[in-house]
């Protein structure tokens, strides 16, 4: 029977900023993120956390989608971020889930916004 | 830095800058004013950062039950040692690389007198590369001792600016690194401030003298 295995988790951080209108674009995101790991965690560590950055439609809220091994790791180099591409900014995870169908699950619950509206489809998704 | 930290969600706020006992009254008027305007508890505090045992002590008899937390630097041994067995003192802040040994006796101290020591994480913010890492080493020292004397820790984010504010989930996120457990990251962000809290509260509001307990 075929194991996967990797398996992947899916993290949604909160971007906080005094200023209301910033706005950040995939790969900032994604390269202050990876910078943040290699920083911590060097060549090895970023390389094993195949870290991916979802956008969602919420200019404040973003996923990290990366292995399940990495999960802390990411959580860690995301909490050290205090500026994206000089502006400064605080990075706080909200939730950790396993799929992308929780995800929407649990935003629409506790965050209360809609599910079709504050996600894009996997296809959509920039991969880096 | 209060607006972000009411869109971190984050309950409360120790104030520092309370160290002046003469300008007290002015200093509580502005606090409640501003208390109204945002959804944050807001505590007092006061970092003492005395040269000498007697200017502490004499600080500390003038702040003590006016304001919520008392904080000392530990600059010397000397200090460090007054502040260890002085009870009325709540904080001991360590800041990065003190010029006194760190022993196991300094943590069996502050657990015998109930006296929390203090790390603020916003140093490993501010650090990078080979800083941080040596940061994170004195960090995991000192853990490693709270750990094993079984003494009070706090991690507080110890923010000057606002964007080195930290939520709960990012400070226990931070916290690991440093090889703390989940029971001793939730005692040393939530459960240890919300004890010397409400112990202060009480103590502010009674007419109880320090070390009576109530049974």
């Amino acid at each position: 029977m075929p194991v996967k295995l990797a398996r992947n988790r899916y993290v949604v951080f909160k971007l906080t900023s005094l200023n209301e209108e910033q706005e950040f674009s995939v790969s900032e995101l994604f390269n202050t993120l990876q910078n943040s790991l290699l920083k911590l965690y060097g060549e090895v560590g970023a390389s094993e956390a195949k870290l991916k950055v979802i956008p969602t439609q919420n200019p404040t809220l973003f996923i990290a989608k990366c292995s399940h091994k990495a999960v802390d790791k990411i959580l860690t180099a995301a909490s050290h971020i205090t500026s994206i591409d000089g502006k400064n900014v605080i990075v706080s995870p909200v939730l950790t889930t396993g799929t992308m169908k929780k995800i929407r699950e649990k935003l629409k619950t506790y965050l209360s916004i809609s599910p079709e509206a504050g996600m894009k489809k996997p296809s959509q998704t920039s991969e880096h | 830095m209060l607006k972000a930290a009411e869109k971190l969600n984050i309950k409360g706020i120790a104030l520092p800058g309370f160290e002046d006992y003469k300008q007290l009254n002015e200093k509580h008027k502005l606090l409640n004013e501003v208390k109204s305007m945002f959804r944050v508890e807001l505590y007092t505090r006061a970092n003492i950062s005395a040269s000498s045992v007697k200017e502490a002590v004499k600080l500390v008899n003038k702040l003590r039950r006016k304001i919520d937390l008392i904080c000392i630097k530990a600059f010397n041994k000397t200090l460090i040692d007054y502040a260890l067995r002085d009870k009325r003192v709540d904080l001991i802040l360590l800041e990065p690389y003190p010029n006194f040994k760190i022993t196991a006796s300094l943590f069996s101290l502050a657990r015998q007198n109930d006296i929390a020591i203090e790390l603020h994480l916003a140093h490993l913010l501010r650090a990078e590369g080979l800083p941080r890492s040596k940061l994170i080493g004195f960090y995991k020292l000192i853990t490693a001792y709270s750990t094993k004397e079984d003494a009070p820790l706090i991690l507080s984010s110890g923010a000057k600016n606002w964007y080195e504010l930290r939520n709960f989930p990012a400070l226990s996120s931070m916290s690991k690194v440093l090889g703390l457990s989940k029971e001793a990251i939730l005692d040393s962000t939530i459960n240890y401030p919300k004890k010397i809290i409400s112990r202060n509260t009480f103590l502010k509001s009674s007419k109880l003298p320090c070390g009576v307990e109530v049974l």
